[in-house]
């Protein structure tokens, strides 16, 4: 049982003002390092396979027996309630639902998936698919957390910040963690990329890759607000940003304590300066061949898949890839909404595959495709906000889902773990969220367990006091 | 008001060295203004806002507005990118605290908004006492004849509360010293709106 966060802690562990104040006052050596863009960690703790992470995520729960997770069980019972005890989730469901999406068995490990995915079907070779993922809540916003920081509430480090905290930076006039999205992804939004009470330099940068129905074209130093000066030339901007650093030092020194607040501030001066040349460059997608182009496809998912390679190319840590704003895969009401979803989604996610293979990156960076949870057998009766008109969709479901893995030291060609016959519960080697994020960090080179940050009296890690690395996955 | 909420950011070695994360709230904590506090101080010093109350909200992308933040329109869908970038909530749900980042997107805002340009220009202006004027092409010979030290010594205590330093002064002099015009006094107020100390408040 879960003790209730009172009003005082939530207080104390959100706001990194806070946060920040616990961190200056650590007089550590290791404290002081992690202020720079050099990781925490001087050694690693495992040979690590993965240098970089791609997270493609697909926010509102992807329905598994839709997608990877094939249940002829489903179509056999269709219409009739389930056998055995009824399963509360978060809305009322009824009998069970088939799938109406056909699967198909692809490459040489015959895997299969549905028709929703037929480019990702064709990479099946090189992908690990978890069908028995497990989390908590089967709700958005906590699922959401647990996902990107390793628990249900507010106020964790992201795993993109753990990731920069720990490993550092590989390229300093970028960002180390970025994430990408149209809009403001779910009605969280910050929280998920947030360095809560780590550093601020760990925090993601979130970047939407909408382009505005009035722009004819791409620009990408439209993409990041301010990124472009009107009136001063680079010569210029030089000469005010080492007066403004020479006046910001004069105002630390006089403070008689270090505040790495203002330090930071000082070197994010500096990393903006850097990134009005740098960033437009490797965000300008216009520059990639036709061919490339074609491989993504249209629209802001490979857009913004095609921006996360080129990004990992140039040395950031981690790029995360929203689907869309709000929660694009929940289809509560009907279930053929994913088919517009997988439309966007399918062709760019293979792509990533395919062209990290061809840059020479497959090796080194991870693939993740992931959702928060996944979709009931059953379907969604009454109640939400279409009053129980259409009967066509899926509820929230936390007890079994389906993901997948590819690219560095994941063993391709697999699935792992199985659902029960109608694809409702985990049975067969259950997969926690925090197993997986163990496992992404044992990737990475990191013990999950040893990559911790000392605050508000003990040490918290990414995947709090959980989780074990799954081997079996592993190559 | 309590005693605890009214102390200021004074430093003492002996509670420094007790209570280094400062859990016990012996002094305050330093902390960013908030989005809304930003702007209006940058109107505010440059003489731009309109302090009126009340009455209907406007657009934050209008060039025209120069009310306080808290006038202006918030949408749900679509977070003006100034809110966004420092760190306004997510207008869909209650936010209990604010998180307060520190980000290059942040220092790029004032590099080279529109907004931090204009309104150091108005600030010279202000420092002159002079009206601003539409037209650029105007020599503005008046910036020759003031003593940059002296129009220095003015600007540090309405932007920061209190007399610019001997370092302070000298830094800005050469500064001012190597460019030209009215262009090099707005690239100067520029550099005074984006340190640190106007931003991060004790």
């Amino acid at each position: 049982m879960r003790k209730p966060i009172t009003r005082r802690d939530a207080l104390c562990r959100i706001g990194t003002g806070f946060g920040m104040t616990a961190f200056a006052g650590l007089a550590s050596s290791v404290a002081r390092a992690s202020a720079s863009t050099r990781g925490v960690l001087d050694k690693l703790h495992f040979k690590p396979k993965a240098k970089r992470v791609i997270f493609l995520l697909m926010n509102g729960g992807v329905s598994q027996v839709d997608t990877f997770d094939p249940k002829p069980k489903l179509a056999e019972y269709d219409g009739k309630p389930m056998p055995g005890e009824p399963i509360k989730t978060e809305r009322k469901t009824g009998v069970l639902l088939r799938s109406p999406f056909t699967f198909k068995k692809y490459g040489e490990s015959g895997i299969e998936v549905s028709e929703l995915f037929p480019h990702v079907g064709e990479c099946v070779d090189d992908i690990c698919v978890i069908r028995s993922m497990v989390t908590d809540i089967p709700n958005h916003e906590p699922s959401l957390l647990m996902l990107n920081t390793g628990h249900t509430q507010l106020g964790r480090p992201s795993m993109g910040s753990w990731l920069t905290y720990g490993l550092g930076f590989e390229n300093e006039n970028l960002p180390g963690f970025v994430v990408l999205c149209p809009d403001q992804p779910t009605v969280i939004g910050p929280p998920l990329w947030s360095n809560a009470f780590l550093p601020a330099i760990h925090q993601g940068t979130f970047i939407t890759d909408r382009v505005p129905k009035k722009e004819k074209s791409f620009d990408p130093g439209k993409l990041i607000p301010y990124l472009e000066s009107e009136d001063a030339t680079g010569l210029e901007q030089r000469r005010e940003l080492d007066l403004l650093e020479k006046l910001n030092r004069m105002h630390m020194e006089r403070q008689m304590e270090e505040d790495s607040q203002l330090d930071r501030a000082i070197q994010s001066m500096e990393t903006a300066f850097r990134m009005q040349t740098e960033a437009p460059e490797v965000f300008d997608i216009r520059k990639e061949t036709e061919a490339v182009q074609k491989l993504y496809g249209p629209g802001s998912t490979a857009r913004g898949c095609l921006m996360a390679v080129r990004l990992i190319e140039s040395g950031v840590r981690m790029v995360q890839v929203y689907y869309a704003k709000g929660d694009p895969w929940d289809a509560h009401f009907d279930i053929y909404e994913h088919r517009r979803n997988a439309q966007d989604s399918d062709q760019p996610f293979a792509a990533v595959i395919k062209d990290l293979k061809s840059r020479g990156l497959f090796d080194d960076t991870l693939v993740v495709c992931a959702t928060e949870f996944g979709r009931t057998p059953v379907m969604e009766t009454g109640g939400g906000m279409a009053g129980g008109r259409v009967v066509n969709g899926r509820d929230h479901n936390p007890f079994g889902f389906s993901i997948w893995l590819a690219g560095a030291g994941i063993q391709g060609g697999m699935t792992y773990g199985a659902t029960d016959d109608f694809g409702f519960k985990a049975v067969e080697n259950p997969v926690h969220v925090h197993d997986l994020q163990a496992t992404i960090l044992y990737l990475l080179g990191i013990d999950h367990e040893k990559l911790t940050y000392r605050y508000s009296g003990r040490d918290f890690r990414l995947t709090d006091v959980h989780g074990n690395v799954i081997h079996d996955i592993l190559a | 008001m309590t005693s605890t909420y009214q102390l200021g950011l004074d430093y003492s070695a002996k509670n420094f060295e007790m209570d280094p994360a400062n859990r016990l709230y012996w002094r305050v904590n330093r902390r960013r203004l908030d989005a809304e506090s930003i702007r209006d101080s940058i109107l505010f010093v440059s003489g731009a806002l309109d302090p009126t109350l009340g009455g209907a909200s406007l657009d934050l992308q209008d060039t025209k507005n120069v009310r306080r933040t808290v006038y202006s329109r918030v949408s749900r869908f679509r977070l003006h990118e100034y809110l966004q970038t420092f760190d306004f909530p997510n207008p869909n749900i209650t936010a209990e605290t604010r998180f307060t980042t520190n980000v290059p997107l942040q220092s790029l805002f004032f590099m080279n908004s529109e907004f931090v340009k204009s309104n150091a220009e108005r600030l010279v202006y202000r420092l002159f006492e002079r009206e601003p004027l539409k037209d650029e092409e105007v020599e503005a010979t008046w910036l020759d004849e003031a003593s940059t030290g002296e129009k220095i010594r003015e600007a540090y205590p309405l932007l920061y509360g209190r007399e610019a330093s001997h370092e302070e002064i000298e830094a800005g002099s050469e500064f001012l010293a190597k460019g030209e015009g009215l262009k090099v006094w707005t690239q100067y107020a520029r550099v005074l709106l984006s340190a640190n100390e106007f931003r991060f408040i004790n």
